[in-house]
This record gives structure tokens, C-alpha cells and sequence, in this order.
């Protein structure tokens, strides 16, 4: 059972279509759609944290998404304890609500203001029949505890707390039907950094003592460094490099990866006079470059890059999508110096 | 030493609400030589927006209540200009940058026209020179095809092109001071290297000073001179941003410094600042930090603190600065 992975997406494709316009109905044309997910594949074993890296429009947030069944991919599959949504029956369909839970960027949005706290956690406890009526009251207490929340905020209202207690309460109310499998989407990115390092540790803490299996979306690579076992690094939609967390981050491989690294700001004492380091701007979904993605902003672009990138496999579960990946260079050593 | 471009003394400002006044910027004294640039740094409702609007005069009276001894730029007190007189500072003396680009366009007019609007208003240039200095400072701040690109609107581009498009309204009056308030926030990580790059290229360039307000630590490192560090309304600590960096002289830069999350770092446990900032409506006598410090004793609850030059130059807010070197030994051990 171990090995047997808890998720195991394939090949999946989400794609967004405008709605038709006047226009389009009166000339029989359908508007372009959106690819925003574009033939991923990944999986993520018992245990394990998952993270998903990418800046904003790569798709990530998508794909949490579409393992949660909140939109309707248009092609590949997605089993999470080797069933797909259509293998499931509304009895196994409840099971897995229970067994995976999302965690969103903003709380605030994903709390209903007008009920208090512990009112919200009431409500998933008794929906789900997680505990008898009579200890309702006890388990969202409980609760509120795990999640280092004080008893009396289960009087409170979304409004009435700061933006870290509100994250927690977020988190409390996915963890009342006792997941075994989180999706984390940016659950940090609204808080600032010494509120962030709270909620960090707690999700460290509540994986070990509840073992948790993550997937955990995130922009911000430290984060993202800090949390997961396993990286998937994506762009436009694609998966570009993926691998142990480690050896992504010390050895990267695709050019994106190390354009990412470089690019984030360091502790140094060296006054920035570098240019950029990477040109232009994420080219628009709508329009997606030829064969590799990444080519009209690479530095290391060849005539080759426009037909299909090849999968490289560059050491132990750790792959690249980029003709040049095997080729180590000494630019991976730029990711490093923090 | 010469004349500071800028000098404030004494600035506080304060908002009057129901529950009473909220002090958002608390006896707040800092110098920007110039062609320098100075970061501030620090979490939400710390202060930094307010002081970068206190500086423009941008904060509307009521309910702001704005005292300071002085306010100086270029030898002028702002605090004593007219209406009149203030607006030909802001644009032309002082511009600013904002963190959202997309609030501080307006979307219903064309990008060139509002680049070129500074540009006819300050320099008294024609519609056509304005639209023509347009393209050539819009080129300037990378827009690629200015020229075709000068009549888009503003949601026609990325939030990247919009930051340089505001960035170029913002050096049109070719300013001795930028205020940019967290202008790369928005941004993903490569636009803001960009951005960042951006802005560096250009301070080397016109010579102007910067203050760069921003949360991210690793982002004054790489582009500031010296550093302000902010909390609950007052600077706490003040000095070259390399020293203040690698050997803070506050427990509450020492507690920022050590949450971020690393890139080369192991997983395992952050250090977490305990508690939460205070209500800025109800300060305590004491020093603001002290219910979070993991160094305080009973004197920082009870004794006033202020900002406080040590030798050397380097400032802080700390009843006992040599504690706060206690605490690596402490993590260490």
C-alpha cells in the first residue's frame, strides 16, 4: 500500500472557453479556448508533499482544482485511491470529499462572514455525520486547539480576525472531516512573513502528527523549498521540470527552473547592477509558442526547440523538459547562493 | 556632510476613528541623501504606505492629523506649502509608484496620453512633442513597439508592462525623490526582477534618490543602501541595509530576518515571531515589541523607547541592543 500512490493524475488537459458572443452565433464560430492545463501528469504517495510551483497563469491552482472535481477537465484522468470521479458511485463520492479537502489563498473568501467560527466547523462536523450530535460542540473545540486557535474564537466572525487566525480556521474546517489528503492553494501568499512562518510550521506539525499527504500550490519558491518532498516546476500550463526538492533546487535543470531561481531576490550584500534575468513576458494562453514553451524567452533557445520538447530524464525521478537538460551547465549552480 | 534631499522630524500621523486615534506613524526621524536609496521594510499596518503618502501630503485632513517638526525637501519645508505649491512638488520633485498598477492607471484612457499628460502639465510640451517624449520614455522603460503600443489601453497589457508604464509616468517629471510603495508585490518573480532591474538602471542613470517600501527583506538587500525597519507605527531600527541585515540590532528584525524561508535551507521548523502586532489605537508606554520579544524584561514594558543613534551610526529602538546577539547563541546551542 505504501508505494501504491495516493493520487495519480494523467495526462490532463482543462481548457476555459469564453462564452459565445453575438458575433460568433451569427458567423457559426465558436471563440478560442483556453488551454490551461495542458497534458500533466503527476502523483503523489502516501505521506508525501507535492509541490506545485509556477507563477501566475502556469496553471497550478487548476489543477488542485480539477483533483478536487471543482472544474471539468476535457481530457485525462485523474484517480485518487485508484478511482476516477466516474468510477465513484455518491456513496464513494461522500468518501472522498472526506478523504481530500482544499485549503484556499484567502479565507476570507472562503469563510461564510455571517457565521462564526465555530458555527462553520459545526456545520461540516454535523453534514458529515463526523461525530455524534452530542460532541459537536467538543470536536470543534478540539479543533480550534490542533490548529492553535483559542477556544473562545469559536464565537467569532471571519471579520473579527487577523489574517492568520483566519487561515487557521480555514484549515480547521478541512481538517474536521479528518482528511487524509490536503490541497493546499497558496495558503500562505495573502499573510506576511512572521504570520506565514506560523502557519508554515503548524502545517508541518499537523502532517506529521495527522500524516497528511500534500499537494501544495504555491508561487513563492522558499515556501515551496520548505514544504514539499517533491517539485513540480510549471509553465504555461506544462510541467517543465520535475524531481526530489533537493536535487530541483540544487541541480535544476530546465532553463525556466534556473530563470525562476535566479530571479528571486537574495540576502547580499552585493548592490544589484545585473540586468534581468529573463526577457519578456509569459506569452498569452490564447497563443501558446510552438513546441517548447519556454523557447521565446530562453536564453539557451535552439532552431530544435520549436518542434516537441523531449521528457529528459536527468537523474533519479527527476525529469526536464528541455533538449538541453542532460547538458549540465554551470549556470545550475545559480539557484544556490542565498 | 552635505544638506540631505530629504529630512524628516518628528512626523506623526494619526487617524481619528470612533475607537479613538490610530497612530500609524509615531515620531518618525529619517534622512535620504541624494541619490540614495533607502528601503522600508515591515509587515502590514506598519506604517510605510502612510509615511510615503504623509511625505506627498496625499493623506486628506480629516481624518489624518499630520504634525511634524519638519518635513523638509531641498530645503523647503513641505509642511508649509500651499495646495498650489505642493502640487508642483509631487510629479516634478517627488514622484511616487504604487503596488498596483492596475488601480493606479485609469482604464478608460489610452496608456500615451496618460504618460504624456505629466509631460504637457510640467514641461508645458505641445500634444505632439508630449505624445513623441511619451514613446521615447515609454521605450525607455522597455515597452516593446512603443510606438504602436502608445494608444493601448491599460487592459490591453500584462501587469508588468503596466508597472513600467507607471513607472515611466513617474520619470517623466524627472524627479530628485521616487517614492515606490512595494512596486514589484503584484508581480510574479521574474516580472519583478525585471521591474527591480529596471528600477536600478534608472537611479543609476538620472541620479535620483529612491525610497523602495517593501515586505520582502531579500528585495531591500539587493537594491538599497540603507534600511528603515518599521513596527506597529514606529522606525525600529536604522543603518546600512548590509549591516542591519546580516547583524540586526532589533529582536524584531532578528525575528523577521529569521522567518523567511530559505532557499538552500533544510525543512524543519521556522522561527516564528510569537503573538501578534498591537492595536495601533491602544499602545502600551512601553516599547511596542515587548509583548512579542523573546529578549524583554520589565523596563521595556514600563520605559518609553525611542529611535537611537549608537557609534558608529547605526540606530534603534532597543532598551538592550547587545540581547538581541544573545539569541543566535541561544538558536545555536
Amino acid at each position: 500500500m505504501t508505494d501504491q500512490p495516493s493520487l495519480i493524475v494523467e495526462d490532463l488537459v482543462v481548457e476555459f472557453a469564453k462564452s459565445r458572443s453575438l458575433a460568433d452565433l451569427a458567423t457559426g464560430t465558436y471563440p478560442p479556448t483556453v488551454r490551461a492545463v495542458d497534458g500533466v501528469s503527476l502523483s503523489v504517495r502516501p505521506g508525501e508533499t507535492l509541490g506545485l510551483v509556477g507563477e501566475s497563469g502556469s496553471g497550478k491552482s487548476t489543477i488542485g482544482k480539477a483533483i478536487l472535481g471543482l472544474n471539468h477537465p476535457k481530457r485525462g484522468s485523474i484517480r485518487f485511491e485508484g478511482k476516477t470521479f466516474a468510477e465513484r458511485d455518491a456513496h464513494a463520492q461522500a468518501a472522498f470529499r472526506r478523504r481530500v479537502q482544499m485549503v484556499f489563498q484567502d479565507p476570507y473568501s472562503s469563510l461564510n462572514p455571517r457565521l462564526k467560527i465555530g458555527s462553520a466547523i459545526a456545520e461540516v462536523l454535523r453534514f458529515h455525520a463526523i461525530v455524534p450530535e452530542t460532541e459537536v460542540q467538543a470536536e470543534v473545540l478540539r479543533l480550534l486547539s490542533l490548529v492553535g486557535l483559542p477556544s473562545a474564537m469559536a464565537e467569532r466572525r471571519p471579520r473579527e480576525l487577523s489574517g492568520g487566525q483566519r487561515q487557521r480556521a480555514g484549515l480547521a474546517r478541512a481538517l474536521a472531516v479528518r482528511p487524509s489528503f490536503l490541497v493546499l492553494d497558496e495558503p500562505v501568499a495573502a499573510l506576511d512573513v512572521s504570520i506565514q512562518a506560523q502557519v508554515l510550521n503548524l502545517l508541518v506539525d499537523l502532517r506529521r502528527e495527522l500524516g497528511l499527504t500534500m499537494l501544495f500550490v504555491a508561487h513563492e519558491l522558499g515556501v515551496v523549498r520548505h514544504m514539499s518532498d517533491r517539485l513540480a516546476v510549471m509553465y504555461l500550463g506544462q510541467i517543465m521540470e520535475t524531481g526530489p526538492s533537493d536535487a530541483v533546487f540544487r541541480d535544476p535543470r530546465h532553463p525556466y527552473t534556473r530563470a525562476l531561481l535566479s530571479a528571486v531576490p537574495k540576502m547580499t550584500t552585493v548592490k544589484r547592477l545585473r540586468a534581468a534575468v529573463t526577457q519578456g513576458e509569459i506569452p498569452s494562453a490564447l497563443n501558446i509558442p510552438s513546441g517548447c514553451r519556454f523557447r521565446t524567452r530562453c536564453p539557451m533557445a535552439q532552431p530544435i526547440c520549436e518542434t516537441v520538447p523531449p521528457d529528459v530524464t536527468v537523474g533519479e525521478a527527476h525529469h526536464a523538459r528541455c533538449h538541453f537538460a542532460a547538458t549540465p551547465t554551470n549556470n545550475s549552480e545559480s539557484g544556490r547562493k542565498r | 556632510m552635505t544638506e540631505p534631499l530629504l529630512s524628516i522630524e518628528d512626523l506623526t500621523v494619526g487617524f481619528k476613528t470612533p475607537r479613538g486615534t490610530v497612530l500609524a506613524n509615531k515620531h518618525l526621524s529619517l534622512t535620504v541623501a541624494a541619490g540614495e536609496t533607502l528601503g522600508i521594510v515591515g509587515e502590514s499596518g506598519s506604517g510605510k504606505s502612510v509615511l510615503c503618502r504623509a511625505i506627498l501630503r496625499l493623506l486628506p485632513s480629516p481624518p489624518a492629523e499630520i504634525s511634524a517638526k519638519s518635513l523638509s525637501f531641498g530645503g523647503r519645508d513641505l509642511m508649509k506649502l500651499k495646495p498650489g505649491e505642493m502640487r508642483s512638488v509631487r510629479g516634478q520633485d517627488i514622484a511616487m509608484v504604487f503596488q498596483n498598477p492596475m488601480t493606479s492607471l485609469n482604464p478608460v484612457w489610452p496608456i500615451g496620453d496618460q504618460v504624456s499628460e505629466g509631460l504637457r502639465i510640467h514641461r508645458g510640451l505641445s500634444q505632439a512633442a508630449s505624445r513623441k517624449a511619451a514613446i521615447d520614455i515609454l521605450k525607455r522603460v522597455g515597452i516593446p513597439s512603443a510606438e504602436v503600443r502608445v494608444d493601448d489601453y491599460p487592459y490591453q497589457w500584462s501587469g508588468g508592462m503596466m508597472q513600467r508604464a507607471v513607472i515611466a509616468m513617474a520619470m517623466t517629471g524627472e524627479p530628485k525623490l521616487l517614492l515606490a510603495d512595494e512596486p514589484t508585490t503584484a508581480l510574479d518573480v521574474t516580472i519583478q526582477d525585471q521591474i527591480l532591474s529596471l528600477l536600478m538602471e534608472l537611479r543609476r542613470e538620472t541620479g535620483m534618490a529612491i525610497i523602495l517600501v517593501s515586505h520582502d527583506m531579500s528585495v531591500i538587500s539587493e537594491t538599497c543602501d540603507r534600511v528603515a525597519v518599521m513596527y506597529a507605527g514606529s522606525i525600529v531600527e536604522l543603518g546600512s541595509s548590509a549591516e542591519v541585515l546580516s547583524a540586526p540590532l532589533h529582536p524584531y528584525t532578528h525575528g523577521l530576518l529569521r522567518s523567511i524561508p530559505h532557499l538552500d535551507a533544510p525543512s524543519g521548523r521556522l522561527a516564528t515571531i510569537g503573538g501578534q502586532p498591537p492595536d495601533l489605537s491602544r499602545l502600551d508606554p512601553g516599547c511596542p515589541f515587548a509583548s512579542r520579544c523573546p529578549v524583554a524584561s520589565d523596563e521595556c514594558r514600563a520605559l518609553p523607547i525611542a529611535l537611537t543613534t549608537l557609534p558608529g551610526g547605526r540606530a534603534t529602538a532597543c532598551h538592550f541592543p547587545e540581547r538581541v546577539a544573545l539569541l543566535d547563541r541561544k538558536a545555536a546551542s
